[in-house]
Parts: C-alpha cells; structure tokens; sequence
C-alpha cells in the first residue's frame, strides 16, 4: 500500500498511472505542486517522471478510444478532487466510457463539468492591469488547474497585444507575445510598475460597479453566491 | 462644463441602470486584424452588482439629457437630476480600456433623446464607427435604437451592433399614450420593422431585443405574455425583458409602494416556457387572467393537466421530458443520453444529478411511481410561499 507522490506535471501523473497498471498497490496519490507541505510517511514514494512511460499509457490510451486521452487530461486538471485513483481506473476499463450509469465515469464528468464551470467563471473575473510596458498582466488562484484552458480564449480575444496570466498557487504562467503563446513555471516576479493610465481606469470601473445597482433592490446575499468572496482577490471593483 | 470623466460615469451608468438586458451572448465574430476583441458565443458575466445582477456589459447613457417627459422615467425632463454628456470619443476609449482589462464583453450604449431623435442617433452612431473603424474592436456591442431616428441612421447604426433594443416601454398603446403621449408604438414597432429588413438583406439572425415595465399601469399578465408572443412568432424580436416598475417618480396615477419582483419572476418564467419549452401562452393561463403567484407556471400547467401525467422517463421524447415539472433541458438531455446504454432505474437518476423534488411527482419508471399525487409537493411550495413572502417573516428573515 503505497502513497505515489508526483510533480504535479501531467507527465507525472501519467507515469504514476503506468505504476498502477503494472499492478503496484497504491492507496493514495499526491500531487506534489498543490501540496508543497505534504508529510511523507514510510509508505511514500516519490516518483519520477518517466517521459517513455507516460507516452506508453498515451499511446495505450489512444489505441482505446480517440477520445480517451483527452478526458483523462481534463481530469488530471482538477487537481483538487483526489479524483487520480478513480482516474486511473477510467483509464483501465474497456469501453464504456460515455456510460452515465457508471459510478467511474460520473466521478469523473462531474469534475470536468466543475472545471469547465470555473474556468467559463473565470473568462469573466479575470482582471488584467497594463504593465508601463503595454504587456497586460492577470492573477488568479483557482480551484482546478484551468490555466491551461484560458490560453485560447484570450489569445483570440486579444489580437496581437501582449498578455500573461500567472496562477499564483500552482506557479504556472501562460505568457501570449503578440504571436505565440508559451507556458512555464513562474520563477520569480519582479517589482510590477503599472502604466500611467491603469489607475485612472481603474477608478472609473469602481464607480461604474457602484452606480450601476439599483438601490431599491439590493440583496448582498444574491451577490455572494455568484461571486463568492474567495474568487474576489484580484477583483479591482471589490477593493 | 468640463466635466471630469469619473463623474458623468456616475451620472450616466445610474441613469442607465434600469435598463436590464444584460446579454452578451450569441454574436460570433473574429478579431479584427490589429484590433481588440471578439464575440463569445456564450454570455460571459464579469461580475455581479450590490443587487446580484449580472454584469458584462458597460451600460451607459450617451445622455440623461432628454426632450421627453413620460411618467414612469428618472431622466424625465421635468426631474431636477444632474444631466451630462459623453463624447463619442470618451465611451470608445472607455470600452476599449475596460474591454482590454477583461472588465467587460462589451458596450451597451443608450440614451435620452437631446435635441431630435437624429441628433441622438447620430452621436449614438458616430460612437460605433469610432469603435469599429478606429479602434478595430471586434467586441461586443448593443445599441439602443431611438425610435423616430431616420431609417437611414437605424440601419448604419444596426449593422454595426451585435443586437439592437428599442423599448415597447409598456404593454398597450393605450398605456403608453397616458404615460408616455410624446412616444409612439408604431414608431417603435417601425423600428423593429426596419432592423429586420436589414437583418434578412445581411442574412443575419435577429436578435434584437425589447423591455416593458410591470407594474406601472394596469394590463394583466396574460396581455403581457400574449404581447411577447406575438413578437417572437413574427420573429421580430428575439427576447423580451420585463422590468418591475420602480417609483423613481410620485405623479403616476398607479400606486404601488415597491417594486411587484415576484410577479417579474412569474412573467421571466412563463417568457422562458414560451421559448425554450415550446409552450403556447394559452396553455400557461387556462381561462386565467394572472399567472399564479404561488407556484411557478410550469408546474402550474402540470397540475391543470394532470391526465398527461406520469411521464414513462424510458420511453418520452424531449419535447415531453422538459414538460415535466423540475426537469429542464439540461436534466433531459442526460436522461436520452443514459438511455443509451438501457433502461434507467431510479437510482441512475439520483446519479445522473437529476433533481427529483418537483419531477418525482410526475414520472413513472419500470412500471413504478414514487409519489401518486402531487399533494404533498403543492402544500410544500404553499407553505415555502408563505414562509418567503408573509410580512412576518420578512421582518425577521431578510437580510
């Protein structure tokens, strides 16, 4: 009964599904970046990611089902759920993987339908401030791993402007250049300066927040449940 | 008169809150080539307002400036309110600054009528050539059209927004000649008329939008729904919004003491079963004049019509499954999807996420039903109504 602990990489997730499926006896698994404190225990082991065993359950995966792959690693991105082993097990069946009768399989869609929940939330509460250098920088602190799935978004959204998104727990960056879009491990953040206008903007969007509800109808409990106060950190108009 | 910019955002997003279509949903359109913005095809909310409104679009007046004075309106010319003016240039840059910020899907540009009709609708359309040509902004964007503009100025203005609006204002002709006598129905209804043309020559989809206040004057709810009706079948309109009358003025020969929201809930409700269910608004009043304040439409038909029920969840079509009460299109659409794989159980339900508090009463499933009449579920939404709406209980329970 081992405790698999990996990097957090989705390299590593799936070299940890290739343990199980060569049969070890896990009970648990850690993911090592959103739990940077976890106490290892004599049971732990932490894994290496192994690049030919990932691409081994990849290709295992693709042999399945055209649709496979894409599912698990959407399921690898909610982080947060523990959801690894029953993935695994997803990942081990022979068919069946549409069946909504199947208690893997529901695990399963519902934390995805929760991922992509978030991140459509996030679309709209992300907030981004202008650099003194133009580049348009956004925090965030999700729940999921949805980095991974703002990228597009905000690539066509934006045109040739110059963007980043840092996920502040995980330390993941995505940074769009005007071109290409590249992702990364955030190292280190230096002094941010902000332009000249940002604070001018900023100002104008509050007072547009506060003048545009109606008094007569005011109801904070309403407003909580569709922002709830953990998503507001980065939210200028809150502050 | 050089007013500071934070300023008339104050005067002009109060002034144009009660308007309150929201939508930013449906366009879809590419950035344009060195520009700034796209249309999603799902509404994107960027945040919620103190009264849990749904924000994603700046909403603003180009002017509370107004030549008109009709009853039931803040801006009226007759009030004693603070008035300003943007420039076209001031609410692009806005909308570009916000919209780059990811504060926004957009601009949904209003205003009072300065001047003429013309004047208004020139500025209004001088604001959209600055957005789209100048800046290149390929986001969204919702133009109020001013009734009695030039048809000219309507379709340059159209074919530069994601969706046009023109308020019917209220539900008879009658009304809005006590209320409102300098505005007229036809000029609106011409309006739409217009937009459509333009729509049909661009084949593009109509999507344009309208609001009625309730509550202001007398008309029941079954004019009002009828009313909508007629509009979406005609398919000159795509969605109409009812807002629940707030007494910004005194003088109105109506009294009512607060806004009637529940009854606003009942007609977004039955709004919702005529477009999305594929109800008729005959089938929601059976011989009534009124929705049912107490318990939803839907459920409301269900119980006048308790000979369709129950519904065998293994052998219905969608068009039945989302008549049921507490089934939507969403838990339908799961339900055909299951049944793919064989017959669905009760317990498949509760695993599908199927919410069975309303729909137990109206299912049957491999020959079984759970409730065999819907009694219980009627006195439980009586007594939920009471609990939320007696003045005593709203004294100690409000928040």
């Amino acid at each position: 009964m081992y405790q698999l602990v990996y990097d957090g990489s989705f390299e590593g997730f799936l070299t940890a599904c290739h343990h199980y499926l060569n049969g070890v006896d896990i009970e648990e698994v850690v993911n090592k970046r959103i739990n940077p404190t976890y106490q290892p225990s004599i049971f732990s082991v932490e894994i290496l990611t192994d690049l030919d065993k990932a691409e081994e359950v990849v290709s295992m995966m693709r042999k399945k089902s055209d649709k496979l792959l894409q599912k698990v690693y959407f399921a690898y991105l909610c982080d947060r759920a523990k959801i690894e082993m029953t993935v695994f097990k997803y990942i081990d069946m022979d068919g069946g993987w549409d069946d909504l009768r199947n208690d893997v399989v529901i695990d399963i869609e519902k934390n995805i339908h929760n991922l992509f929940s978030e991140r459509h939330k996030m679309l709209g509460f992300l907030r981004f401030s202008e650099m003194k250098d133009g580049v348009m920088l956004g925090f965030i602190s999700p729940k999921n791993n949805i980095l991974p799935l703002l990228g597009v978004h905000f690539k066509k959204r934006f045109g040739n402007n110059r963007w980043a998104i840092v996920d502040k727990v995980r330390r993941l960056v995505i940074y769009y250049d005007g071109k290409r879009l590249s992702h990364g491990e955030l190292e280190w953040l230096g002094d941010i300066e902000y332009s000249e206008t940002e604070q001018k903007i900023r100002e104008s969007w509050k007072k547009f927040f506060d003048s545009v509800a109606i008094k007569e109808r005011i109801s904070y409990e309403r407003q909580r449940g569709k922002v709830p106060l953990w998503v507001r950190d980065e939210m200028i108009e809150f502050h | 008169m050089d007013m500071d910019i934070v300023q008339k955002i104050e005067i002009l997003s109060d002034a144009a809150k009660y308007d309150v279509s929201c939508s930013s949903s449906g366009s879809k359109r590419e950035t344009p080539p060195g520009g700034i913005g796209n249309g999603a095809m799902s509404g994107i909310c960027h945040t919620w307002s103190a009264d849990g409104r749904c924000v994603s679009l700046l909403k603003i007046l180009m002017t509370n400036i107004c030549i008109y004075d009709c009853a039931y309106c803040y801006n009226r010319r007759s009030n004693d309110i603070k008035r300003a003016i943007f420039t076209p240039k001031e609410i692009a840059e806005l909308t570009v600054e916000f919209y780059k910020r990811n504060y926004i899907e957009g601009l949904f540009l209003s205003s009072g009528v300065v001047r003429s009709p013309d004047y208004t609708m020139e500025l209004m359309l001088k604001t959209a050539e600055l957005l789209r040509n100048r800046y290149h902004y390929g986001g969204y964007l919702h133009m109020k059209v001013i009734p009695g503009a030039s048809e000219e100025l309507i379709k340059k203005v159209a074919a530069l927004a994601d969706r046009v609006s023109a308020n019917i204002e209220l539900p008879t002709e009658g009304s809005l000649k006590t209320l409102a006598p300098e505005k007229d129905r036809k000029k609106i209804d011409k309006s739409f008329m217009v937009v459509d043309e333009l729509n049909k020559i661009l084949s593009r989809k109509n999507s344009t939008s309208t609001q009625l206040i309730i509550g202001a004057t007398e008309e029941n709810d079954k004019t009002i729904i009828t009313l909508a009706e007629g509009y979406y079948s005609k398919k000159l309109l795509s969605r109409v919004y009812y807002s629940a009358y707030i007494p910004v003025n005194t003088n109105l020969p109506v009294k009512i003491s607060e806004p009637p929201l529940l009854r606003e809930h009942r007609l977004y409700q039955a709004d919702f079963l005529l477009r999305f269910y594929k109800f008729k608004s005959y089938e929601l009043f059976n011989k009534r004049e009124n929705l049912d304040e107490v318990l939803d439409p839907k459920l409301r038909w269900a119980l006048d019509n308790m000979d369709m029920f129950p519904v065998d969840l293994n052998k219905a079509d969608y068009n039945n499954l989302i008549r049921i009460p507490g089934i939507g299109p969403k838990s339908a659409k799961k339900i055909l999807e299951a049944r793919k794989y064989g017959y669905i159980d009760w317990v498949h339900l509760k695993k599908l996420g199927i919410p069975l508090k309303k729909a137990q009463y109206f299912i049957i499933l491999n020959g079984k039903v759970a409730k065999k009449t819907p009694l219980e579920l009627v006195e439980r939404e009586i007594m939920k109504f009471y609990q939320e709406h007696s003045p005593i209980y709203k004294l100690f329970g409000a928040d």
